[in-house]
């Protein structure tokens, strides 16, 4: 065909519904609110909220659970505060320290298994989208729950997802849940570069990837420290072998950030 | 982190890629909800993917993928509901029976149909997009136009 398909008409057809129901959208302001990776977003456009009430919400009441439940990173419902007390199993990394970060590989699998230090505490069953990342092209996955629940990231064994993925609740607890994948999928192109999906802060705070992208506040959604201040939310790490996250203490636009050690990578 | 490139790339496309999704979608909300997720994993990536020739076509893949995946997931909870699309009308789209004729259709056909006859892709990039031969993408745009235009009564350009 030597014409242009957008012209033929079929093309006129679809380009003209195009059109007319991109004229009806109305785009989220990024301004105002998380409201990127909320679920649910269009219904409330359609009330003409646009996340705001979601976002204020979310930042008067200290919701975290909400950007956790339905934000594209979250990790899962519930997740208000995260005990920095425990230490992470041994079993179930390898780590690097570089520069006074360390960096750390989550393994939850054994050669036979799942590492018999985790203690799982519950077990799902869903669809699951794949993501790469990284250099090794490490493999994570974020899940849907038959019954409802985002969990992410879930990790595959040696068998891939023809057995229970691994899901952790946070870094530092031996507590998992497992996952049964009925579908998987997988999303694009890999990406080159590799993500913390939690970091720990030098005064013990665990953040975690959530990625509910508020207007440039985020991805790393923080929780209670065990000692010294606390902060809400932070940027991903910079690179440098002596990480550092640009932190905020609460979760708005004017609350400043500040340069703060990182202790600990997940990846 | 290039939020000001993030922001014009967000304001100048989100209702262009809820529009072009929803032919996938034929439901509004569910392509809003999707697109919403793409840019929500844009912007975790916006490193890397901002150097891309084309930022908008990597979103409009994923949020494609998003929205199949749910579908998929919606067909596999709810399989007495038609689940390809809403069984409801959007209140927005002023073409209700483009919608109604999208919905009978195949997602891949009009998965197709969006990239090569809206988008603007080749058959050749259309088949690389959608990861499947030439041959399957020219026999899912033959057979998506044709129900198209038998149920919207649209006459046929001669095709070459």
């Amino acid at each position: 065909m030597d014409d242009d398909p957008r012209l033929d008409p079929t093309g006129r057809l679809l380009g003209d519904f195009v059109r007319q129901v991109s004229a009806h959208v109305v785009v989220p302001d990024l301004t105002e609110g998380p409201q990127i990776g909320l679920r649910r977003s269009g219904r409330m456009h359609k009330r003409g909220r646009v996340l705001v009430v979601a976002s204020c919400a979310l930042v008067v009441a200290g919701a975290i659970a909400v950007t956790v439940a339905y934000g594209p990173r979250s990790t899962r419902v519930g997740t208000q505060s995260v005990p920095a007390t425990q230490p992470p199993p041994v079993s179930t990394s390898t780590s690097s320290v570089a520069g006074g970060t360390e960096r750390i590989t989550y393994e939850p699998f054994t050669a036979t298994g799942i590492d018999p230090s985790l203690h799982v505490t519950s077990r799902f069953t869903g669809n699951c989208i794949r993501y790469s990342r990284g250099a090794a092209a490490r493999s994570y996955f974020r899940c849907f729950a038959s019954g409802g629940g985002i969990y992410d990231p879930c990790f595959a064994g040696p068998q891939s997802t023809r057995a229970p993925l691994v899901c952790p609740t946070t870094p530092t607890s031996s507590s998992v849940v497992t996952f049964t994948v009925s579908t998987v999928s997988s999303d694009g192109p890999p990406s080159p570069s590799s993500i913390p999906w939690a970091m720990q802060l030098s005064d013990g705070q665990v953040c975690l990837f959530v990625s509910a992208a508020w207007s440039g506040l985020g991805p790393y959604q923080c929780g209670a420290a065990p000692i010294g201040p606390s902060v809400a939310d932070c940027h991903p790490p910079d690179a440098t072998p002596s990480s550092t996250a640009a932190c905020q203490d609460q979760f708005t636009q004017t609350s400043p950030f500040a340069p703060t050690d990182v202790a600990k990578l997940w990846f | 982190m290039g939020t000001t490139d993030f922001t014009d790339l967000y304001a100048s496309s989100f209702a262009r890629l809820v529009g072009q999704v929803t032919v996938v979608t034929a439901d509004r909300e569910a392509a809003e909800e999707a697109v919403q997720e793409a840019f929500g994993r844009l912007w975790t990536r916006w490193e890397s993917v901002h150097a891309y020739d084309k930022p908008e076509a990597w979103v409009r893949r994923v949020a494609i993928n998003v929205a199949i995946s749910r579908w998929r997931r919606l067909r596999q909870l709810r399989p007495l509901v038609e689940t390809s699309g809403a069984s409801r009308e959007d209140d927005a789209v002023t073409r209700p029976d483009v919608q109604r004729a999208l919905r009978s259709l195949p997602v891949q056909q009009r998965h197709a149909l969006l990239l090569h006859h809206v988008v603007g892709l080749s058959v050749s990039e259309v088949a690389q997009e959608m990861g499947v031969p030439q041959g399957t993408v020219k026999s899912w745009l033959f057979r998506g136009r044709d129900t198209l235009h038998r149920t919207l009564g649209v006459e046929e350009a001669p095709r070459g």
